[in-house]
């Protein structure tokens, strides 16, 4: 933990006796040097203060030290050692430069990483000789936000030719890279929270002769490597420390997500991801590269991942660049917590949904470890205190997830990682009955795991690869029970997935208006094969566009189908970011080569024992991409993006008997626009429209009579659009919040000459405001409200009795003719952070629901469908937690 | 249904979705409504003669005529619907319906085209275009022709369907299984109930059957008293036995004349066979029986009561009901409708008197 420094409050400068007159400019510290914490000192998890006397002289140097409070020999020998070497702007006195004595308290405090500032290091070398030059400086501008120089930073080169400058603030920074006794040059660089920028600068020096005959400085070359990442221009990104303490979340930061613009609310106990109208299972959601079934557990309650091995997650709602692909919808990426840090770190965490515990530590010089485990118990916790009928509404999901990787940072530069995520969910329901036909039962599971492994390097130069191969298992069934009718569905799926990128700048940094190029170009490859067994009821379970309610009987008509499927994607993707006008402008095009390799084991039914004929298709798609932002006035940034993609159609539709074995690669259009200012403060605007269209949708064949082996069809059209807004303030102050908003119309028709209708997941308007603020002492209390449209549901008109298994069935308005009510919730959170030594304690109460609104969640009808009644969300929803880490 | 607070922690409160208790007391007739319609025979090969019959009541009892407008539906239901039928056949008059009559009794030939409509076999393709999909068997590997039932005038039309289970045979089975099924299986037989008791601690008291109109009850419950009933109905022979009246699977005209000459089914649950979609065998399996309770005065603690396949194969063939008397006096007229779950349907009326307390 770096000490933390604090300048006393103007402690009165007192000139000398022997010279008397009035303090016309107080002196003012220009040069700070960082005190180092005593080992001893920070390992016992001490804090100090040492109060200093300086005498300053009239060249601004620090002449004399003296301990004026102490705090101990070690930490007072620091701060003085320290005090030294400051530097001043040298005080006057009647308008004279003179010497004055001040008081300056230097703290030592034991900080939590709070990832606000990244760490910016490097390497600076002769370009011709590629030696290191000591003594050159690197220097980084302040952020000019009114008119100060806030965050300037600056460092020379040691003998090595390196340099490291911690704690510099985020954001987009001039750096100003001076050689002894050359003419400086400069460029830009990207700094993000909590990541490391290493760089390496390659300066072509002068020869003495041409410096010292003032040779231009335009024959300095200045190499400029680890280009900065061009994010997706519609990502929002949310730290560990920020995700953990938003209201609702019960401190899981990957639950954030659902507070983003651009995605919908999940209904209670889904978990669903609705990414700008898109189906939940359109999103696709990566950690570290590696995709994953799901983000978060059955119900919703929990995410896959312990958050304390997270260090942000990011959320592009559409629009996405090149590398990445096979989905419609959104694009969620999960980036665990770097391995850098050689010492000791544990979490554990405990509330009545689970308990969890990770440990992060350095196994050696260049080995570095991390485990995380979470199990959840609501499902023992909760038949103890509850009413005997629980299970027969709410099935408590059970669950388990953890986490393994170790990392070889086997050079400076470049380290190999392997890795395993897991997880596994259960949930069961029965509901018994006197009446055979009305006895239920689900029961649904998933286990998943993923192995990886990944190489990652920078080079000299700065081009980054890396490597990442995985394998992974996915094993799902589904089973309802609705009297007679058992419906059952598994799958068995095993997935290979390569991903590898180089990326690198191509041009260097030139006159305007060329001012860069960084490429990146990679290979995205995914193999699944997948096992799937279903039978029961082809109605069961319901697919989107469906008319149909909550409850309803399935038919009695059943089937049965085992097959198999293969898909297979290697894609190729490139993407270019040029820079123009000196990063003002920004043209990213890109481009994805998808060919897709998709094989049924069956195009038809089984007959008797005639053997399966088995299909192969295959599909080659290129996809264009497209990212523009401008800068025309720095606090602001215009963007717009388009994108085509494309994804195969999912294992579970390409039955014989259930879907249809030929079914073709659905695709989506994105088109954005949209323009962020940041006026400073930490405050941020982003508005963003959109529009999306998507075509060879799966849908039920509408005919009367299908054809063999076409239970779907490939003419489903979609199409959403509508905007959203942003308006965010990041951490600083101890206050962050935000409050988006997004309208949206996300429709579906079963062919593109069928009339569109809203789709299954349609909300017009979601409505999310957060704030959470530090009161001090360790307190920090927050809230979060949330107003969202109802989703559609078709409405029963009427009813008609099937006397043969004395049943009603309803009959149905326009699907998706009419919504549920309007969902709003009003959230808090209270916590408390308190240190035990080395230990961070946080105990917190996260209540959910405060006002104990009912939100009508689903329509539920009698048996006759005379009657129709609401199940209602959660009630208020308290939970006590306790956190600790170290 | 479930309308108290699920939890009783106020922490875990949250968990449990609240639900409005919803119970439409569907055995309680207060006004008219069809309780079942009955095939006959309950299962038959296209083109056969059929005769409908419904089981029409209102709060004062079995009625004797309604305007009842009977026809078959012949539009096979697309895997877009969910429900019962097509609903092309839930309409005054469509192309799709085929008229039988009207009355509480019909009678018509089953359409030829049943089996291709509403079962295994494909419908007639186009020139050029791949075989049609058969439709999807139920559970008890059966197929169903519909017929729709429209109560009332076209204004305020309520519509019931019902179905007579086809001869069909089998889709996806080798040559060998579908001989096989064709040679041993039997057309299911409409159950029957075989009697009805009230339970006491006295004893079993028998119900009589179809009483007269000015017929007394044998039976006195006092207003708001539960009165515990039991309906039976026979046990079927699990094994052929040539000369028990019963042709059952295994048994054919040149084995047991006696039996199949004129073939007739068990009236309890039956057993069946089964081909299962999954191993393609055939497989022996019992109906499962459902039976529904209905009442002109009170109320019954079920609407409906049943044994699932399992608890039949185990040799249960009762089911026990709770009729709970009204606060008011006057005779119940009870309706037992007893279905077994690949279509048969059978029913018997009881009348129960409440006296004053």
């Amino acid at each position: 933990m770096a000490p933390q420094v604090a300048l006393a409050q103007p402690a009165a400068p007192r000139p000398p006796a022997a010279a008397p007159g009035v303090l016309t400019k107080p002196p003012k510290l220009v040069t700070f040097v960082e005190a180092a914490y005593p080992p001893e000192e920070k390992a016992a998890g001490k804090t100090a203060s040492v109060v200093l006397r300086l005498a300053i002289d009239t060249q601004g140097r620090v002449e004399e030290v003296a301990v004026q409070e102490s705090a101990g020999p070690a930490f007072d020998a620091a701060a003085s050692s320290a005090a030294r070497q400051f530097l001043f702007e040298p005080a006057e006195v009647d308008g004279q430069t003179a010497r004055v004595r001040i008081l300056y308290r230097y703290e030592f405090t034991l900080q939590a990483e709070v990832p606000t500032t990244a760490i910016f290091s490097g390497i600076v070398r002769d370009r011709t000789t590629k030696t290191p030059i000591a003594g050159a400086r690197v220097a980084i501008e302040g952020s000019g936000e009114g008119g100060t120089d806030a965050g300037a930073r600056e460092v020379v080169t040691d003998d090595a030719g390196r340099f490291q400058l911690d704690a510099v603030a985020p954001g987009t920074r001039r750096v100003t890279i001076a050689a002894p006794g050359q003419t400086p040059v400069q460029t830009d660089e990207s700094f993000e929270p909590g990541r490391r920028l290493e760089a390496s600068y390659e300066v072509d020096q002068a020869s003495p002769d041409a410096a010292e005959g003032g040779e231009p400085a335009e024959d300095l070359e200045l190499v400029v490597t680890a280009p900065p990442l061009s994010k997706n221009v519609t990502s929002v990104e949310v730290g560990q420390d920020e995700g953990r303490r938003v209201p609702g979340t019960q401190g899981d930061v990957l639950k954030v997500v659902q507070n983003l613009p651009g995605v919908g609310r999940a209904a209670a106990g889904s978990g669903a991801l609705v990414v700008w109208g898109a189906a939940p299972e359109d999103t696709r959601v990566y950690v570290d590269g590696v995709r994953v079934p799901l983000l978060y557990h059955f119900g919703g309650v929990r995410s896959v991942i312990q958050s304390d091995l997270v260090r942000a997650v990011d959320l592009t709602p559409g629009a996405y660049g090149a590398p990445h692909g096979r989905g419609l919808g959104g694009l969620v990426t999960v980036s665990l917590i770097p391995l850098d840090d050689p010492d000791h770190h544990g979490s554990t965490s405990v509330d009545f949904l689970d308990a969890a515990a990770s440990l992060r530590s350095g196994l050696g010089e260049s080995l570095r470890a991390a485990v995380g485990v979470r199990y959840g118990w609501a499902h023992r916790v909760v038949p103890v205190v509850s009413d005997e009928d629980v299970g027969e509404l709410f099935p408590v999901p059970r669950y388990l997830d953890g986490q393994a990787r170790v990392a070889w940072f086997f050079s400076p530069r470049a380290s190999l990682e392997i890795g395993a995520l897991g997880s596994l969910d259960e949930v069961e329901r029965t509901v018994d009955s006197e009446d055979p036909a009305s006895r239920r039962g689900d029961a649904r599971s998933l286990t998943w795991g993923r192995v990886y492994g990944r190489y990652a390097s920078q080079r000299d130069d700065g081009t980054e690869v890396s490597l990442t191969p995985w394998y992974g298992r996915d094993d799902r069934s589904e089973t309802q029970r609705f009297g007679a009718v058992t419906t059952e569905v598994a799958s068995e799926s095993e997935v290979f997935g390569l991903r590898g990128s180089w990326r690198g700048r191509l041009a260097p940094e030139r006159e305007a208006p060329f001012a860069g190029a960084v490429a990146t170009v990679g290979l995205d490859t995914e193999i699944t094969r997948a096992t799937v067994a279903r039978s029961g009821s082809l109605g069961v379970p319901a697919r989107e566009g469906d008319a149909r309610v909550f409850g309803q009987r399935p038919s009695e008509q059943v089937a049965s189908d085992t097959w198999d499927a293969w898909t297979g994607s290697p894609a190729v993707f490139g993407e270019l970011d040029v820079s123009l006008f000196s990063g003002a402008v920004h043209v990213v095009p890109g481009a994805r080569v998808e060919p897709y390799v998709i094989s049924a084991s069956r195009q038809s039914p089984v007959v008797g024992e005639t053997p399966s004929i088995g299909l192969f298709s295959q599909e080659l798609f290129v996809e264009p991409r497209l990212a523009v932002r401008v800068r025309p006035w720095e606090p602001l940034e215009l963007r717009a993006a388009y994108g085509l993609y494309h994804q195969p159609p999912a294992a579970e539709d390409l039955s014989a008997v259930f879907g249809r074995p030929t079914l073709e690669s659905p695709s989506s259009q994105h088109v954005l626009g949209g323009a962020n200012l940041a006026p400073g403060g930490g405050f941020s605007i982003d508005l963003v429209g959109f529009a999306t269209f998507s075509e060879d949708l799966a849908v039920r064949s509408a005919l009367e009579q299908p054809l063999l082996a076409r239970a779907l069809a490939s003419t489903g059209v979609g199409r959403a659009f509508g905007g959203q807004v942003l308006l965010r303030r990041e951490r600083e102050g101890g206050f962050f919040g935000w409050i988006s908003y997004g309208l949206t119309r996300s429709e579906r028709a079963s062919s593109p000459e069928a009339e569109f209708r809203p789709f299954d997941f349609d909300q017009t308007h979601v409505l999310t405001a957060l704030a959470s603020y530090e009161i001090g002492l360790g307190f920090e209390i927050g809230s979060r409200f949330r107003l969202a449209s109802g989703f559609p549901r078709t409405a029963v008109e009427s009813a008609y009795y099937d006397a043969r298994t004395d049943t009603y069935q309803p009959r149905f308005g326009p699907t998706n003719g009419t919504r549920l009510p309007t969902f709003v919730q009003l959230d808090a959170r209270l916590s408390k952070r308190f240190d035990v030594g080395r230990v961070e304690l946080e105990a917190y109460l996260d209540v959910q629901n405060v006002t104990n609104h009912e939100n009508v969640e689903e329509i539920v009808h009698s048996e006759s469908y005379a009657e129709t009644g609401a199940i209602t969300g959660v009630p208020i929803l308290p939970v006590l937690g306790v956190r600790s880490s170290w | 249904m479930v309308s108290r607070p699920l939890l009783s922690s106020g922490l875990l409160l949250a968990l449990a979705a609240c639900r409005e208790p919803l119970d439409d007391n569907l055995s309680e007739v207060v006004a008219p409504r069809i309780l079942a319609i009955q095939s006959v025979p309950a299962e038959a090969e296209p083109g056969a003669p059929v005769t409908y019959r419904a089981l029409f009541v209102d709060g004062r009892g079995e009625r004797t005529e309604g305007e009842l407008d009977w026809a078959f539906c012949l539009a096979a239901r697309p895997l877009t619907e969910l429900g019962a039928v097509n609903g092309r056949c839930l309409a005054p008059a469509d192309a799709a319906l085929s008229p039988l009559g009207v009355g509480l009794e019909v009678a018509g030939d089953l359409p030829e085209a049943g089996c291709r409509l509403f079962g295994p076999d494909p419908p007639v393709p186009e020139p050029g275009v791949p075989a049609g999909r058969p439709v999807d068997p139920d559970v008890t590997g059966g197929y169903h022709q519909p017929v729709r039932l429209r109560v009332g005038g076209e204004a305020d039309a309520e519509y019931v369907v019902g179905a007579t289970r086809l001869s069909c045979g089998l889709a996806g089975a080798t040559p060998e299984v579908a001989a096989d099924f064709a040679r041993r299986s039997r057309p299911n037989e409409n159950p029957a109930l075989a009697s009805l008791h009230a339970l006491s601690d006295g004893g079993e008291v028998w119900l009589p059957p179809a009483p007269a109109p000015d017929e007394e009850p044998v039976l006195t419950v006092r207003a708001g008293d539960p009165l515990d009933l039991r309906v039976a109905w026979s046990t079927c022979p699990t094994a052929a036995a040539c000369g028990d009246g019963i042709c059952s699977r295994g048994e054919d005209e040149e084995g047991c004349p006696g039996d199949c000459t004129e073939p007739k089914g068990c009236t309890g649950a039956e057993t069946y066979l089964f081909l299962d979609p999954e191993r393609r065998e055939l497989e022996v399996r019992h109906e499962a029986m459902r039976v529904a309770w209905a009442t002109t005065l009170g109320s019954f603690e079920a609407d409906h009561t049943g044994r699932d396949e399992g608890e039949v194969a185990s040799g249960a063939a009762t089911s026990d009901n709770t009729f709970v008397a009204p606060d008011l006096a006057g005779d119940a007229e009870i309706f037992v409708v007893l279905r077994d779950d690949r279509g048969g349907v059978g029913w018997g009326r009881y009348r129960v008197r409440v006296s004053p307390r």
